[in-house]
């Protein structure tokens, strides 16, 4: 799955873009780059904890957004860290009728810069939403382990998700992610 | 044309950015830099601050200071102030690590007398100090005592032995934001934070230890009456914030903000990391007084910190930490917003001053400062890179413009990937020990991501804010020791 780190032309802690076919391979992809930063050998995580993260919201982005934070909160909060293994997430294939468009004015970052503060409109709300009445569901299985310093080479501790230029759209050639993480 | 092209030079160290420059800005932009500095930001700092000039309420200037760089919504080293009648509160404008602050300690140790044994020094608080990612502080508490302690901060602190009176008198705020409210904090925030009181954390955090050489004090009568009384003194200095806990709690709001700021209350804003509400609406006030828990709880997790320093000093020079002058200077914040008094086109106002990555540097009488400091002004603590050394200023009166705020460190040049590509951290550890600066850390490409070279220069910051009457030099500190997350 593709992905690109975003770092060299600007002095954020951590950022990528990433892109899939769908949002379920969208969203597999946003956590294991968000992982790779947390702990540089990911493949060594074992699979002791399992646990189910259910998560809803009328906004697209707003779910990723939730979704990346919950993970980030049980790494503090349960001191472990974690793998997907199963994930489904209904409702968002495509945009629904009545979707609103991300209204961010992001460009597609062909130079790599993130760039929301260049646009010129103002912004509001989360983009990319469910039809009227109806959400996107998630529901992760997620497997990890304690934090062991011994076994694992850590990077840097990540510890929020940003809104700043935090983007979710359906193009032309499947779904496009950029996130910012602060650290 | 460029951003850069459009600032005009108004004074010492001082740049303009006109409310022309974009639709909706409320006040221009004021950058406080040397023609160096300027030409050295990224032009997004510009774009930032003038999307903050545009936020309701805010009077005066949009500024940034002198370590100025881009940011999430705000730029770090950007200064706003809100009137608290109609202005709003945005955790943009505070940053997630919600009081991210600096501390500094006094030992009555010289370098002759601490250079012997600087590696077990370094070692024994490297492995008494929880670092890196996660990890578990030096508190076992309940999550009803980690409440209590989110409204009390070191007053919580002192009263279970773990500071001093002189502690609380020398930490801005005494340590305690009275207004913190812990019923404002979610069940998430509290989960995450209340195991990680007295932990270092990752990232740019770090404890270093210090030494102040008679060559760079700048002002020998004011850093004698801040406690630098000797040659060669050797000082501590740490750099961390609220954690996870900060985090969560900018993260609840943010969620929370967002989904309001247009629908209840018609706000326009141009990027989301801005999201704001007013500060006298529910969820503004909420938000205040759970950000307020926040810097209570950096404020406490310092004070663990410093704990266990006096604890090992104690141990390995084989006296009480009275004895050996573990006096702290000062512990001031750089990630907040307050409520404070101040004048602008010739009105006292009551307004709310959103500092992020930017340092309160209150003048001499000023309240709020310790009374043994009251002639000197604020001690400010402002941290370089790792390599290179920090510094020691106190505020000045020419400060009210920026509502007597200066910079809070080096602010970076180097996007963390490229320092990584650029350095290597076990590289970095051996040329550092070759210059008599030894350094552990949790992790290696961390090291890399803090090298010296990915930092603007700390000089060159500190004489634009001293140019600008920000600030005032008092001493340069040079890195012996360094404990990295």
């Amino acid at each position: 799955m593709p992905h690109r780190i975003l770092g060299d032309e600007t002095t954020y802690d951590a950022a990528f873009e990433a892109w899939a076919g769908d949002l379920t391979a969208l969203f597999r992809e946003c956590w294991d780059v968000t992982l790779s930063f947390l702990v540089e050998n990911p493949e060594e995580i074992r699979s002791d904890a399992r646990e189910v993260v259910t998560l809803e919201s009328d906004s697209v982005e707003l779910l990723l957004f939730e979704f990346l934070g919950e993970l980030l909160y049980r790494k503090d909060a349960e001191e472990r860290v974690y793998r997907l293994g199963q994930l489904e997430l209904d409702g968002g294939s495509a945009p629904a009728p009545d979707s609103t468009p991300v209204t961010d004015g992001v460009g597609p970052g062909q130079d790599g810069r993130v760039d929301a503060e260049e646009s010129s409109a103002g912004v509001g709300e989360p983009g990319v939403r469910a039809g009227r009445g109806a959400s996107y569901r998630l529901e992760a299985e997620i497997v990890g382990e304690t934090l062991d310093p011994e076994r694992h080479c850590y990077g840097v501790d990540v510890k929020a998700v940003t809104l700043y230029a935090f983007t979710v759209e359906l193009r032309d050639d499947g779904w496009f992610a950029r996130v910012v993480l602060d650290t | 044309m460029a951003m850069k092209g459009l600032v005009k030079q108004v004074g010492d160290a001082l740049w303009e950015l006109s409310p022309t420059f974009q639709d909706g800005m409320n006040v221009p932009v004021r950058i406080y830099a040397t023609p160096g500095l300027l030409e050295a930001m990224d032009e997004g700092v510009f774009q930032q601050a003038a999307n903050v000039a545009c936020l309701p309420g805010i009077v005066g200037y949009s500024y940034c200071m002198p370590d100025g760089h881009r940011g999430y919504g705000f730029p770090i080293g950007g200064v706003a102030a809100f009137n608290t009648r109609d202005g709003v509160i945005s955790p943009g404008g505070i940053g997630f690590d919600i009081n991210c602050g600096m501390r500094l300690v006094a030992t009555s140790l010289t370098w002759d007398e601490v250079e012997p044994c600087l590696e077990k020094l370094v070692d024994l608080l490297f492995e008494r100090i929880p670092a890196g990612v996660g990890g578990s502080g030096l508190l076992s508490i309940s999550r009803n005592t980690f409440r209590d302690l989110l409204e009390g901060g070191m007053a919580w602190c002192w009263k279970h032995g773990y500071a001093w009176d002189e502690d609380l008198r020398r930490t801005e705020e005494g340590g305690c934001m009275t207004g913190a409210d812990a019923s404002t904090v979610s069940e998430k925030a509290v989960e995450r934070g209340y195991k990680q009181v007295g932990t270092l954390g990752s990232g740019n955090h770090y404890l270093e230890v210090q030494v102040a050489k008679p060559e760079n004090i700048a002002d020998e009568e004011t850093a004698r009456a801040l406690g630098i009384d000797r040659p060669n003194q050797v000082l501590l200095m740490l750099h961390t914030g609220s954690r996870g806990f900060g985090h969560q709690v900018a993260t609840d709001y943010l969620q929370r903000f967002i989904l309001v700021m247009n629908s209840e209350y018609g706000l326009g804003i141009r990027d989301r990391e801005l999201a704001a509400a007013p500060f006298h609406s529910p969820e503004g006030q909420d938000y205040f007084a759970a950000m307020q828990c926040a810097v209570n709880m950096a404020f406490a997790n310092r004070q663990l910190i410093l704990y266990r320093i006096r604890e090992v000093f104690a141990e390995l020079f084989g006296k009480a930490p009275e004895e050996l002058g573990l006096h702290q200077i000062y512990d001031v914040t750089h990630n907040t917003a307050k409520v404070e008094r101040h004048r602008v086109e010739g009105h006292e106002m009551e307004l709310l001053v959103h500092r992020k990555g930017a340092t309160r540097a209150f003048a001499p009488g000023m309240s709020d400062i310790p009374p043994e400091y009251a002639t000197v002004g604020q001690p400010v603590i402002i941290g370089g890179s790792m390599e290179t050394g920090s510094y020691l200023l106190v505020g000045a009166e020419s400060g009210a413009p920026t509502y007597y705020t200066t910079a809070h460190g080096s602010g970076r040049t180097m996007g963390r990937r490229q320092a990584k590509r650029t350095y290597k951290g076990a590289d970095i550890q051996n040329k550092m020990r070759s210059r008599g600066i030894y350094v552990r850390a949790k992790s290696m490409s961390g090291l890399a991501e803090e090298a010296g070279g990915a930092y603007k220069s700390i000089d060159e910051v500190v004489d634009a804010a001293e140019a600008g009457g920000l600030s005032r030099k008092v001493v340069r500190l040079v890195p012996v020791g360094n404990v990295k997350g």
